[in-house]
């Protein structure tokens, strides 16, 4: 059985920013291991183009972007539907046509727990590393997510 | 924009061409276009993406549309998913 964490982070906006925080933390930590402090940057927006809010349903939790890297990560959290680790992952890619977005993008779709972070921690590690290729995260994806 | 049907084996997609930008029916037309590429036990586990792909392009109006990067809706601790990628522009204003 895992530990759960912020399991009630749709039932208010306060909970639902203190998960976002918790997220925050989280990727600024592996930013400051890496020294790239202040480079990852929230890229998805969160609200139509009138300005009116999306949904806040976890989808994305959090994201990031670094310009320098031309790569972005986002989180998709939804709420525990089982007692074990629940985490899937994958890359996108962009054509390079798509000038405001991204060349490829790491999608994390989790519930949170402290096993599910530390796998989640480890993911955006490898991913906002600066020599990380495509292939070497897509094989840490299939070896990590395989344990 | 591009539609997709991704994870647990299956890679499929639509892309949309034409005006710009793409009405909510172009949008809705995608999906059903989408799902006629599936096998009916692929488009039954993908039900639930596809019911929220929907409900994100037929609020979209409301809101006065949606631009990139769009929206991927996935099953529960799953790489099953539907995407709705918005790779420019402002889309389902109408």
């Amino acid at each position: 059985m895992v530990q759960k964490l912020y399991q009630d982070f749709l039932e208010s906006p306060d909970r639902y920013r203190a998960c976002e925080t918790y997220w925050e933390q989280l990727v600024d930590d592996v930013s400051k291991s890496l020294n790239q402090q202040g480079e990852w940057k929230r890229w998805i927006p969160r609200h139509f183009a009138d300005g009116s809010p999306f949904e806040m349903d976890g989808n994305p939790i959090f994201d990031g972007r670094s310009q320098k890297l031309n790569r972005a990560f986002r989180i998709m959290q939804h709420p525990p539907v089982g007692d074990e680790i629940e985490i899937a992952a994958w890359l996108k890619a962009y054509e390079e046509e798509f000038a405001d977005l991204p060349r490829e993008e790491l999608v994390l779709n989790l519930s949170l727990s402290e096993e599910s972070a530390q796998l989640a921690r480890e993911l955006l590690g490898k991913w906002m590393k600066t020599s990380t290729t495509v292939d070497e995260m897509n094989q840490f994806i299939r070896e990590l997510l395989a344990k | 924009m591009r539609l997709q049907a991704q994870g647990g084996g299956v890679e499929e997609s639509v892309v949309l061409i034409g005006r710009n930008p793409i009405t909510v029916a172009e949008g809705l037309a995608g999906l059903e276009t989408l799902k006629g590429k599936l096998t009916r036990r692929q488009l039954e586990e993908r039900a639930e993406p596809f019911r929220r792909a929907e409900r994100f392009i037929r609020n979209a109006p409301a809101g006065g549309g949606v631009g990139p990067p769009g929206k991927s809706f996935a099953l529960p601790r799953s790489d099953i998913r539907v995407d709705v990628e918005i790779l420019h522009g402002i889309n389902f204003r109408n």
